[in-house]
């Protein structure tokens, strides 16, 4: 079952991603198909299965003591920036006040 | 019609950890920028995040200091959200299972604001806003946060400032937090909406950020109010928005953020399993938890004889709450302590911009003042006429006293002397007084501590005086 427009273009809006109006009928396709092949998993009879697959949300975790441990090179880490200025990651202005 | 506003707050504390909420990152702000991340902190494929113990152990201290019920399980999950102060593409919080739920924050003995719940977060990256361009060091990013939630139940500018005051003192005292609001360490969003009073639904709310300092809060807040009334009356409506008060022309406008569309898309956090502790741990906690200062304050009401709104601003700090408790022993005159430093000392300090700890006045040395105003030595006003000296020096007062020839006269003739002399010195005011006219009485009472420096004893004077005058 093929999703609806509105949810393919709020979907590539959330992700950041520009998509062509002649492309959102084949989107919306597309998507309904992945959400359909994933549905066959209810069809699947497991009554009689035992557990065989622990939810990774059981149990609990493990706590870190609060020491300090090595940091990447600034170097580094700004060479996986696109942009970058001085010491700085440098990104399009994010905030815009409404003129008055 | 007559409206009521209702205010929620949503306070973030950076705890003071020294490492990041999940990865072993410096958390010092004074460090370089871009200096201490990680795989973790940009989410680089394969990266695991770990929790800080400590971290955990500061949000159960905030849950028992607020009375929250701590859940022995709680989750951490994912929010979804493009920014660019975010590399992961998402922040990893607490959604549905908070590590603390209800509670309150206790502003004075019989009035408190109830809390919502306290969950725990990473902190996202500092980004500057520069023009045409947003600069950003990622040092910040996956610093351990605890969101505090309140209830909506402020109605004022006033009740929130209260409720900050309070959260604040409580944060520092557990020393988990700084406070420090001009630097963010402290961070505070308001939610605000009005209704007509009676009414039981919400109006529409607006968010109120970039408030960075609790005076901008109070003073933002009830700005709001006035001008959410204001649309409303005028016919208009209120649109939910994001707004930035401006302190300098003491107003809110409206922000426009490129991040529009809030779907979070929540989810359990994939790469942590359930943050679990036990009653063990709890008790652990709460056997090191240090006397809050309500308790304090109550407590130097009781032991000291102060006054409540006295002891209330004695102990917001506890450096000073120490120091007064100090002073107060060692003088043995817990009153005189408290006024001292309340006016004189704090006067000092503020003007140096310090805190009590960077003060050079040693408790013993203000004790002996104290000590030297009790004994009559000296007057209270040449307490308070040394007092710079005394605070700058550390000085022994009995020593500088001396040096500076201010011991009190306590002697009766020397006093009767000058008194004699005032009242020769002024036939026509005598005469007035003894026509009726008694409120010259401070007249001559002024003259004879001119007369003498300020050093004879008020006591003795109005005794002698008057003595004088009935002759």
């Amino acid at each position: 079952m093929a999703i609806e427009r509105d949810t393919v273009f709020h979907i590539a809006k959330l992700a950041h991603i520009e998509i062509d109006e002649r492309d959102v009928e084949k989107f919306s396709r597309q998507m309904g198909e992945i959400l359909d092949y994933i549905e066959q998993l209810n069809e699947v009879d497991i009554s009689e299965v035992s557990e065989s697959l622990r939810s990774i949300h059981e149990g609990s975790v493990f706590l870190r003591e609060d020491e300090p441990g090595a940091s990447l090179e600034r170097e580094t880490v700004l060479s996986l920036a696109p942009e970058v200025e001085d010491i700085f990651v440098k990104v399009p202005p994010v905030i815009k006040e409404e003129s008055k | 019609m007559e409206f009521e506003a209702v205010i929620g707050l949503e306070v973030h504390a950076q705890l003071k950890t020294k490492t990041k909420m999940f990865c072993s990152c410096k958390t010092d702000f004074k460090d370089e920028p871009n200096t201490n991340t990680c795989p973790v902190c940009y989410g680089l494929p394969g990266a695991l995040p770990v929790i800080n113990k400590r971290a955990v152990e500061f949000a159960i201290k905030a849950g028992l200091a607020f009375n929250c019920k701590i859940n022995l399980t709680s989750v951490f999950s994912r929010k979804n959200y493009f920014y660019p102060d975010l590399p992961k593409g998402y922040q990893i919080t607490q959604y549905e299972i908070p590590i603390c739920e209800g509670g309150e924050v206790k502003v004075d003995e019989n009035r408190a604001f109830r809390l919502e719940r306290i969950h725990l977060e990473e902190d996202a990256a500092k980004s500057m806003h520069k023009g045409n361009k947003t600069l950003i060091d990622f040092n910040r990013s996956g610093i351990p946060l605890i969101e505090i939630v309140s209830k909506p139940d402020m109605r004022s500018g006033k009740d929130a400032y209260d409720y900050l005051v309070q959260l604040r003192a409580i944060l520092r005292y557990l020393d988990i937090c700084d406070g420090n609001m001009e630097e963010g360490s402290l961070r505070c969003d308001a939610n605000i909406s009005v209704r007509p009073k009676g009414q039981k639904e919400l109006g529409t709310k607006t968010e109120l950020k970039n408030l960075n300092s609790f005076r901008f809060v109070q003073k933002a807040i009830d700005y709001e109010i006035k001008r959410q009334i204001e649309v409303i009356k005028s016919g208009g409506r209120i649109v939910q928005e994001t707004r930035l008060y401006d302190d300098r022309k003491n107003e809110t406008r409206p922000m426009r953020s490129k991040e529009e569309a809030h779907d979070y898309r929540y989810f359990p956090e994939p790469d942590l399993k359930p943050l679990v502790i036990t009653e063990k741990e709890i008790e652990e906690i709460r056997k090191k938890m240090p006397e809050l200062p309500l308790e304090k304050a109550t407590r130097f009401v009781k032991e000291f004889g102060i006054k409540r709104e006295d002891a209330h601003l004695l102990t917001l700090e506890k450096e000073l709450a120490d120091y007064f408790e100090e002073v107060a022993k060692l003088s043995g005159n817990p009153k005189t302590a408290s006024a001292l430093i309340q006016t004189e000392l704090l006067r000092e300090l503020n003007a140096e911009k310090k805190s009590v700890n960077e003060c050079s006045l040693k408790t013993e040395t203000l004790a002996k003042l104290i000590k030297l105003i009790d004994n009559k030595t000296i007057s209270m006003k040449i307490a308070k006429d040394i007092f710079p000296e005394i605070y700058k020096t550390n000085k022994d007062p009995e020593t500088l006293v001396k040096e500076k020839g201010l011991l009190q006269i306590t002697d009766e003739t020397a006093i009767e002397e000058v008194c004699k002399k005032v009242l020769e010195a002024n036939p026509k005011q005598v005469e007035t007084y003894k026509n009726g006219k008694e409120g010259l009485f401070g007249f001559f009472v002024g003259q004879v501590m001119r007369e003498t420096r300020g050093k004879a004893n008020p006591q003795i004077v109005n005794k002698i005086l008057k003595k004088l005058l009935e002759e």
